[in-house]
Formats: C-alpha cells, structure tokens, sequence
C-alpha cells in the first residue's frame, strides 16, 4: 500500500520550497502549419506530466520542482522516454504514489509505441532502488491500479486543477 | 347542529365550512361578531384532534380582521400555546399557525409585546423541532422579526438560540420536481440573518462557528465563515474579545493549509470583517486594545514567513496580513508600520530576481491599499516615511534583467504615481525617463506594453510632465534616421507609435501627440521603402488607439475628429488623383490594407460626436464626394477634380475611397440628417451593382447598408429599396454566367489572371450587395427583409453562386467590425437573430430536403453559419428538430461545414447532454472519423468534441469506453503538437 490519502494525516511537510510555474507553451507558426510534422520533444513530455497535482498540497509537481524539464528525455525515432523525479523530502512516503501518476499519465497520453521509464532522481530518496524497482515492474502497477482506492487517488492527481 | 354534533368528523366538517366562510369575508365583520367567534373558537381549540386544523383556519381568518378589539389576539396565542400541541399536527397546519403569528405580529405589535417574554418563550415552543423548509422560511422570518422589533427575549436568549441554531449549518437538497422552489440557499441565507441578527447571540454563536469551522466538511466551513462575516456588522469588542484567539488560530489554519480557493477567500473576508469590527470600536480608557494585540499576534505568526519568499507559506501570510490591514486605516499603519521596513530591507537582502519579484508583489499588494485610503496623510503615514527607500527598490526594479520583476516594477510605479502628493516631480522626471527606456528599448514586448500601460495612466495624473518630456523625446525617436540596421530602426519606430498612442489619455496630450503622428503618417507616404504600407497601417491602429481613448471626452473627440479627418482625406484624394497615379508614392495609400486600416480612425473619431459637431462635418464631407467639393481639405490645391462617383477609366482609385465615406457617413449619430441622401443612395448603389473591383462594389454596397439602415421609414425608403431590388432582379436574372461573360468583354487587359478576377468580382457583388442591404433590414425588421432573404435561400440551390450564398448567411448573423453595429448608432433590434432564426430555418431544412446532390452542401453551410451565431439558449430549445440534419453534416465532405457543425455540437453537449445522450452512438462514430480528416482544424474540434462527450451520463458512455479509448490513441500520435495535445486532454478525460 502506498501512503495515506489526502487530508487524513499531518502534512509531512508542511511548509516546502514552491517554484514557479512555466508559462503555457506559446504555439509557433510551425504548428500552426497544416503540412510540417512536430516531433515530439522535452517539452512536450514535460508539459504532460508537469501539471500532476501533489497528493498532499494543492500545488502541481512543476510547483515543488518534483519534476524540472531538464529531467525529462524523450526520444521520438526510438520511441523511449525517461522521467527523473524528485521527492520533496528524502522520507517522502507519497513517492511511490507520485511516481505511479506521473507512469499512469504517459501511459494515458502517449502512443503506444513508446516505453516507459520513471524513476527517482538518484540520490535524493531513502528508498530509492526499492521505489525504483516498484514502478518498473509492469505486474506490480497493473495490479495497483486494480485497486480502486489507489486509482481513485490516481485520478485525483491527474485531474485538471478546478 | 352540526357544530355540537357528537361526532367529531361532523364538528370538523361544520367549522371547516365556517372558517371557509370567514377567509373569504372576514373583512366584512363587525366588532361584536369577530369577538364572539374568537371567543368561540377559543374554546374549539380544546375540542378532538380532528377538528382541530379547521379551527386554526378560522382564527387565521379572524387574525387578518382589523377590527379585532384589543386584547383579543394575546388571547389566541395564548390559547394556542396552550392547548395546542404544534409539532404534532401537519405541515399545512403548523404552516397555519405560524401565519397566525405572524398576522398579529405585524398589526398587533403593542399588545403582543405586553405579553413580555412569555410570547417568545410561546414562540419557542411552538416552533422546537419544525422539519419542514416552507415552515422553517416563515418561523425564521418570525425571529428575526422578533430580535428587529425588539421583543422582550428575556431569560430565554440561549432557547431562542438553540431552536434555530440547532439548523445550522443547513443540510438540505431539494428533492427533484420540488413545486415549491426553495433551494439550499434560501434557508441558508434565512437562518444567517437570524443568527447575525443581535450581539445577544455571540456568546453562543461564537463557539459553534469555531466548532464548525473545525470540522472536515467544506460547507460546513464555508458557512461559518461567511455568517462569521455578517456577524462582525453588528458585534463590538465585548462579544469578540473572548473568542479571538481560537478565531484567529482557524482561520489562519484554514488559509495555511486549505486546498480550497473558495475557503481561502471566505477566510481573508472573515478577516477583514473581524479587524473592521474591532477597529470600529469606541475604546473605553481602562479596557486594553484589543485591536492592537489582536493585530499583535496576527503580525507575530505571519511576518516570519514574509522572510521566506521561496517557501508555500509566503503568500498565505501576506493575504492574511493584506486583508487585516484593509480594514480601516487605523490597522493598516499598525500593519504597515511593521512589514514595510521588513520588506524593503528583505529585498535588499535577497538577490535572486525571483525573490526579489515575490517580495516586490507583496509590497505592490500593501501599495494598492494605500490607495483604497486615497491621499498619503502628512503626519503619521509610515509610507511617506518610507518614500526615498521605496523609491529606490521600485527603480532597481525596473533595472533589473528579469522581465516578471520588472512588470511588477511597473506595476508599483503606476499605484505610487496614483498615490496624490507621493512622487515629488523630478521623481516623476525619473518615472518617465524609466518608462521611455522600457517602453522603446526593452526587448521584452511584455515589459514594453506594461511600461505603456503604465505610461497612458499616469499620463492622467501628470500631464504636463508626460506632454513636455515624453512626447518629444518619442517624436525625435521617430524622425530620427539613424544609421542602424533596418530591422531595429522598424521596430522602434512601431514602438513610438504605440507609446504615442497610449501614452494620448489626456486632452493636453493629445492635442501634442495627433500633429505628430499625422506628420510621420505624410512623411511615410511620401517614402519610397518597400515596408511603407506596414508602416502607414501601424500609424493607423496608433491613431486609432487614440481615438477610442479621447471619445469620452467631447472636447478631445472633438480636436481629433476636427484634425485628423479632414488630413486623412485629403491626403486619400490626392493619392487618388489621375497624375499622381502613374507614380509610386502616392499609390500605396489606396491599397486595401491602408484603407481598412483608415476605417476604424475614422469610424471611431465620429462615432462619439455631439449631433450639432457632427452635422457640422457632414456638411463638409458629403459635397466632397458627390460634387467634389475640396475647400475645406487642408492644402486643397488638387491638379484636376474630385469625382468619384463619375465615369471613366482612371476614376477606378478614386471609387475605392467611398470606404472613407462609408467609415463616415456609417458612423454618425442616426439624428444626423445626411444631405442629399437620395442622390447619393442612388450613386452608391450604382457603383455597388457596376463596380469590377470587389473591394469598391463591396464597400459601396456596405455604405448602402448602413444608411438605408439608419433611414426613417416611409415613401423615400420604399422607393430607394425597390429600385435597389429591381436592380439586383435584373442583373441576377441575366444569370450570372452572361453577366460576368458580358464584364469580361468590357474588361480590357486580356492577361490570364484577370480572368480569373473578371468571374470572380461581380458574381460576389452580386451576392454581398443583397446580404448587405438584407441584413440592413433585417435588423430592423422591415418588411422587404423576408422578400430579400428569400431571394438568398433561392440562391443557395445554384451552383455557382451558392456558396457564396451560403457565406451570405454568415454576413446576416455575424457582427460586422465596421457598419451596421450598436456602435456606429445602427438600429439594431434586440432578438433579431433568434427573429431570423425561427423564421428562415424550417425554409432552409426544406429547400435541404428538396435540394440535389450537389448544392446540398450549400444548405448544410447556411444552417451552420446561422446555428453558429445563435446564442446557445435558443439553440438548445431547437435542438430536437435539428439534430438530424448537423448529424448528416458531419459527413459533409467540405471541411467548413464539418467545422461549422462541430463548433456548433460542442456546446451542445456542455450543456444539453441529455437531449445528445439520445444520439450517443453516431456521434461517437462521427467524431472518431473526423480524427483522422486531413485538415488539422478539423481534427482539433473533433478531438475537442470527443472530449466533451464525457460530459454525458456515465452510464450512457460506459459501453464505448474501450472503442473510444483505443481510437484516440492514434492521435496521440498525430504529426501535429496541437492535435496530440487535444488528443492527450480527451483521452485522459475518457
């Protein structure tokens, strides 16, 4: 089981670091364009997953700096993308939680050719290979996502801010 | 007999027929008979259950006589709170009694307040353990009007509390089909007003509102807070002072930590109502201040966080610190006396531009409410203590690399400059210096927009500052010729002219600012550089900035409209002279750019003109076109005349300035009498139904448009539109292929494009002129309207014109920029749309159905362009009928139509998804195909449309879940960003 709801336990920590927010991807005349093709770059991973609500605070994961742009690669000929993200404290128990998200959310918005990679930025976790090895095992987050407690908490950090 | 029956089913039946008798008469009673029947009904009350609701209705008849003698009411209600247990009878019943109450409370004030509290303690009674909403709206009512009128309450405050407050916070949904109308929200607001209604209940209140606001439930907190608010109207310091502390420790807990923006707001209000309580507040000498500790330990938990401007709890505690000092004037220099020093001397100590930028927002926040309090007062603020230092921060500010700072910077020059008597004027020197850097040389646009802004509304404040310094310094800008690289000398030169633009919000400005724009306008026109046409457009929008700046100020509307029309024009007429013509310079003026360009100038410098100014100029502008007539055109020396409504072949540049006179004429107040109106109707309409060119034929049928418009019905107007119906029979009869073979003879040049634009030009003439003068008329509803439009539904079964005709309809609906709006005075009918609509579309869903293969588009297309302009309301009350006929255009091959039609389902299924449910399944199959259409609009609005599906009910949806699902995944593959992007939302949302 990962940690606990939102709003049941005192915040872990109460009173984090916050960063600013990218501005919205301005849209170039490039895109604008019917004819051209847009590969899919850094920015456009980063833009999926940067908006993933927090499960404890009402701020995004770009906000706690969770996830930074220059931690994402993604490599559109070979269809590979890799996600680095940073837990705000090194005993942050929602690790996991925010790792399956930010899995879940790609899973959700990209092709199907791509494969997948989440893990810790290294050294900044106490549970680090353990996380690790939890959100790389395809079976494990299948069958966490089976539970519907934890897909409703899912849902909940991927649902757009009201 | 049947009163003393023993039965009681028959005593009931025989007092119901005379209570029935008595609500319907009791107005005719006399004294003696109404005391005889109280007293009788009195002794009823003690009378079988049965009988008893027939004998309440008779005393709530009694209870509306106004000659009831005195005494008598006491007597009921004692009689009622006596013998009759309330919350046992039935709601009809109990609504009875409360009526009963509330008649003799609002005719028999005096004597019920003899009673003294035994009344309310009766009330209480009465009203303990009501259930029902349409009882508890009137029994609310009926406390409130007891604590408003002063009733005695006596020992039993805390039971007049309980038996209402046991409500809050209110819980209540309205059950479906509910007749009665009484939302959550009525008794919510009801039992507010009880509560918030005397100081007596604090000590009660108070507790339970910390108590809720302590609890999970987010209504429950939201209620709290806001009757917390209401409550600070009337209570002073003694109801407050005990509860402070725990108030102030859950409202901050709420702001620190809530998730909730709503709850963060409703907290700040409670706040702010909290400090204004208490600042209200006539101090006694031996009590201690409660404000001051109050606001003591306010300053105490939040100023450590204004230290930390990187962490959560930054901003929380300056709203929190904000919204106490807005309270009055007294808090906001206890506040500000002890953050401002902290925070200028926190931006010294942090370097980082974000930081910086976070601290300088606070203080940008503690500005703006300096202003709430209007003029810095001389002696005790800590502000004007604090000018040099804020000054300087403010300055670094806008030195500073990082734009976010520097627009903050801006953003607390302006609120400083704002502030009377704050700025002494050489810093309004510097001011201004900082903002012309800003303004012309920062790179950042943003930057440079703000720093105009900035400059256009302290211009208010300093005119004589911004006239003498800024004006001339953008002036040699702009006429300098440096010898830089082109591009940047461009682009400074746009920048002037937008400075210039917006920094013209004061008549002494712009009586400065106009003389050189017009000036560099000329000096543009005479270039020879191949950008010049660009350039003439930007002076363009520059003055037309201007003009929307000075139109409410008759004195300045007035300057501008004086100054700039008659140069515009002249300047057009002598570009469009035959001799000037064959040279280079003069000639882009005429291009269809710079003339529309030149419309909203002259449109917006007319629109605001007083009746008599504007009759004025009209006298001089009309003769200019129709007679030629150029004296009152500055430098009015013209080689040859002035005609452009004359024949001829090199006439063809003066016809393209009729956009000018349409841009005029268009605009005036509809009181302006147009001299020689006929004449020129006439002209016009020629030109329009003549022209070769689209862009004069189109204009000349506009201006046509909006005068008949604005023309006074009666015989002229009759004659002008038959003739102009005549006109277009004939030249359409003629059918359009002879028409244009006919035009292309007369056409002289045989080059290969101008075929191209010979077949092109007057069928679309053609068909603009009826849309043009139809939407004129409908707007105003005249008869001829349903004749024209019909003529346009003809045409859309033709081949070759029918889609222009289709486009037609979107003329009808849409606002035009430049004639026929409320702006330019037109007289537009409310409704005329939803008019149009129920009249034209069964015609066009039948002329659909009777339509072959080939023009069935053209129909789709019309529908779509009136369904796009309809407000959704009205379109949703359509909806059924039309629904088959958008589903059938989503197969529509031209991607117009599909756009159209999915811009027009999308709202649909926002707001009706009920009436779409019915339709589930081939709207899913139609969006899904439309995914992969080529064009990338057209995939977007489908991906939008598949996302909005999801607003239907879920279990409408579940059985296309996984269809839906896999299909979108293949735009998420799209070549294009924007689609995959939509792709992403509609996908997640599935």
């Amino acid at each position: 089981r990962v940690g606990p709801g939102p709003g049941a336990a005192p915040l872990e920590n109460a009173n984090p670091l916050i960063y600013r927010r990218s501005g919205e991807r301005p849209v170039t005349a490039r895109e604008e364009d019917d004819e051209l093709p847009d590969a899919i770059d850094d920015r456009e991973i980063f833009d999926l997953i940067r908006s993933i609500n927090d499960p404890e605070h009402p701020l995004t994961l770009e906000e706690l700096n969770v996830v930074e742009q220059v931690r994402v690669k993604v490599n559109d000929a070979e269809s590979t993308v890799s996600v680095e993200f940073t837990p705000t404290i090194p005993h942050c128990s929602m690790a996991t939680l925010i790792g399956l998200s930010i899995k879940v959310k790609l899973l959700r918005s990209l092709p199907e050719r791509f494969k997948l990679d989440v893990h810790i930025t290294p050294g900044t976790h106490a549970s680090e290979h353990a996380v690790n090895k939890q959100l790389a095992d395809k079976e494990r987050v299948a069958a966490a996502l089976e539970n519907s407690h934890l897909l409703e908490v899912v849902n909940q950090c991927l649902s757009a801010r009201s | 007999f049947c009163l003393e029956n023993t039965d009681p089913r028959m005593r009931g039946r025989g007092i119901q027929l005379l209570s029935q008798v008595l609500l319907h008469c009791y107005s005719l009673l006399q004294e003696k008979e109404v005391l005889h029947l109280v007293l009788f009904y009195e002794s009823r009350l003690q009378d079988h259950h049965l009988v008893i609701p027939s004998v309440l209705q008779g005393l709530r008849a009694l209870s509306m006589c106004e000659v009831l003698s005195p005494g008598l009411a006491v007597s009921v209600l004692k009689a009622i709170f006596q013998e009759v247990h309330v919350q046992s009878l039935l709601q009809l019943d109990r609504h009875t009694v409360y009526s009963i109450i509330t008649n003799f409370m609002s005719t028999r004030e005096e004597e019920l307040k003899g009673l003294g509290a035994n009344f309310t303690f009766g009330f209480i009674q009465v009203m303990d353990g009501e259930k029902d909403p349409r009882n508890l709206l009137l029994a609310f009512q009926i406390v409130r009007d007891l604590i408003a009128k002063d009733y005695a309450l006596g020992p039993f405050v805390e039971e007049l509390f309980e038996v209402t407050s046991c409500y809050f916070p209110v819980d209540f949904t309205p059950p479906p089909n509910d007749p009665h109308g009484i939302q959550r929200e009525d008794l919510i607001l009801s039992l507010r007003a009880v509560l918030a209604s005397t100081p007596q209940f604090a000590e009660f209140l108070l507790p339970l509102l910390i108590e809720k606001l302590d609890s999970e439930l987010q209504s429950a907190k939201l209620d709290s807070l806001q009757t917390l608010t209401a409550c600070c109207a009337i209570y002073g310091q003694k109801e407050l002072q005990e509860f402070l502390p725990s108030l102030w420790s859950s409202l901050r807990r709420e702001v620190f930590q809530t998730a909730s923006e709503k709850i963060e707001t409703e907290c700040l209000a409670a706040l702010h109502a909290l400090s204004a309580c208490l600042s209200r507040s006539v101090l006694s000498s031996d009590s201690e201040d409660l404000l001051d500790s109050f606001l003591s330990s306010i300053l105490q938990d939040c100023r450590h966080h204004l230290c930390e401007p990187d962490m959560k709890l930054v901003w929380p505690s300056a709203k929190l610190l904000q919204a106490a000092a807005g309270a009055s004037l007294r808090t906001y220099h206890r506040i500000t006396h002890s953050i401002l020093p902290l925070l200028l001397e926190q931006y010294t100590k942090h370097t980082q531009s974000s930081q910086r930028r976070t601290i300088l927002e606070m203080l940008l926040g503690f500005l703006e409410l300096q202003q709430k309090w209007g003029h810095v007062e001389e002696d005790e603020s800590t502000l004007l203590s604090l000018q040099a230092p804020v000054c300087s921060v403010v300055f670094s500010a806008l030195l500073d690399p990082s734009v976010q700072l520097q627009q903050v910077g801006i953003k607390a020059l302006t609120v400083l400059g704002s502030l009377q008597g704050f700025l002494s004027s050489s810093d309004v020197e510097l001011v201004v210096d900082h903002l012309i850097r800003l303004a012309l040389h920062e790179e950042d646009s943003q930057s440079s927009e703000t720093a105009m802004e900035a400059a256009g509304s302290l211009a208010c404040t300093y005119p004589n500052i911004f006239s003498g310094r800024m004006v001339p310094k953008l002036e040699e800008e702009l006429q300098s010729e440096r010898e830089e690289s082109y591009h940047n000398h461009h682009s400074l030169q746009q920048r002037c002219l937008q400075a210039l633009a917006a920094v013209s919000t004061h008549t002494s400005i712009v009586r400065k600012t106009v003389p050189v724009l017009l000036q560099h306008f000329q000096k543009v026109q005479k270039g020879t550089e191949a950008r010049n046409t660009q350039d003439m457009v930007s002076v363009c929008q520059s003055l037309h900035h201007v003009a929307l700046q000075c139109q409410q100020d008759a004195e300045g509307c007035w300057y501008f409209h004086q100054t700039v029309v008659p140069c515009l024009l002249a300047m057009a007429v002598q570009a469009a002279m035959p001799e000037s013509n064959h040279t280079l310079p003069g000639e882009a003026l005429l291009e269809e750019e710079v003339l529309a360009a030149m419309i909203p100038v002259i449109s917006a410098a007319t629109t605001h003109l007083s009746p008599e100014l504007a009759a004025q100029s009209v006298s001089h502008v009309v003769p200019l076109f129709l007679d030629g007539e150029v004296s009152f055109l500055p430098q009015n020396s013209f080689p040859c005349s002035f005609q452009p409504f004359g024949d001829g072949e090199c006439l063809e540049a003066q016809r393209r300035l009729v956009a000018l006179l349409m841009a005029f004429v268009c605009s005036l107040p509809r009181d302006v009498a147009i001299p020689q109106q006929e004449w020129l109707l006439r002209e016009l309409l020629a030109l329009s139904c003549s022209c070769n060119c689209p862009f004069t034929a189109t204009t000349a049928a506009k201006c046509f448009a909006g005068l008949v418009n604005k023309h006074p019905a009666g015989q002229e107007l009759d004659e002008i539109l038959q003739l102009a119906v005549n006109r277009m029979e004939s030249s359409l009869a003629e059918g359009p292929c002879r028409s244009q073979a006919l035009t292309l003879l007369l056409w002289v040049r045989p080059a290969l494009d101008e075929w191209g634009r010979g077949t092109g030009g007057p069928s679309l003439a053609l068909t603009v002129l009826p849309a043009q003068v139809t939407k004129a008329l409908v707007l105003r509803y005249h008869p001829l309207s349903s004749c024209l439009t019909n003529k346009l539904l003809g045409l859309l079964g033709d081949t070759e014109l029918g889609p222009a005709a289709a486009d037609g309809f979107s003329l009808l609906m849409a606002e035009s920029p430049d004639v026929l709006h409320k702006g330019c005075h037109a007289d537009v009918r409310i409704m005329f749309r939803q008019r149009f609509f129920t009249d034209n579309v069964p015609k066009l869903v039948q002329g659909f159905h009777g339509a072959g293969p080939d023009v069935k588009a053209n129909y789709l297309k019309g529908l779509s362009h009136v369904l796009n302009h309809l407000p959704k309301p009205v379109l949703v009350t359509e909806l059924p009928t039309l629904l088959p006929l958008l589903l059938e255009a989503l197969s529509c091959s031209d991607r117009v139509v599909q756009l159209s039609t999915l811009s027009c389902l999308h709202p649909l299924l926002l707001e009706a998804p009920h009436i779409m449910s019915l339709h589930v399944d081939t709207l899913v199959t139609k969006f899904l195909n439309l995914t992969s259409s080529p064009t990338m609009a057209v995939r977007i609005a489908a991906l939008r449309c598949a996302h909005a599906l999801t607003s239907l009910p879920t279990t409408v949806l579940l059985p296309y879940k996984g269809r839906v699902i896999r299909a979108l995944a293949k735009p998420l593959d799209d070549k294009k960003r924007l689609v995959r992007k939509e792709a992403v939302a509609a996908r997640g949302e599935w």
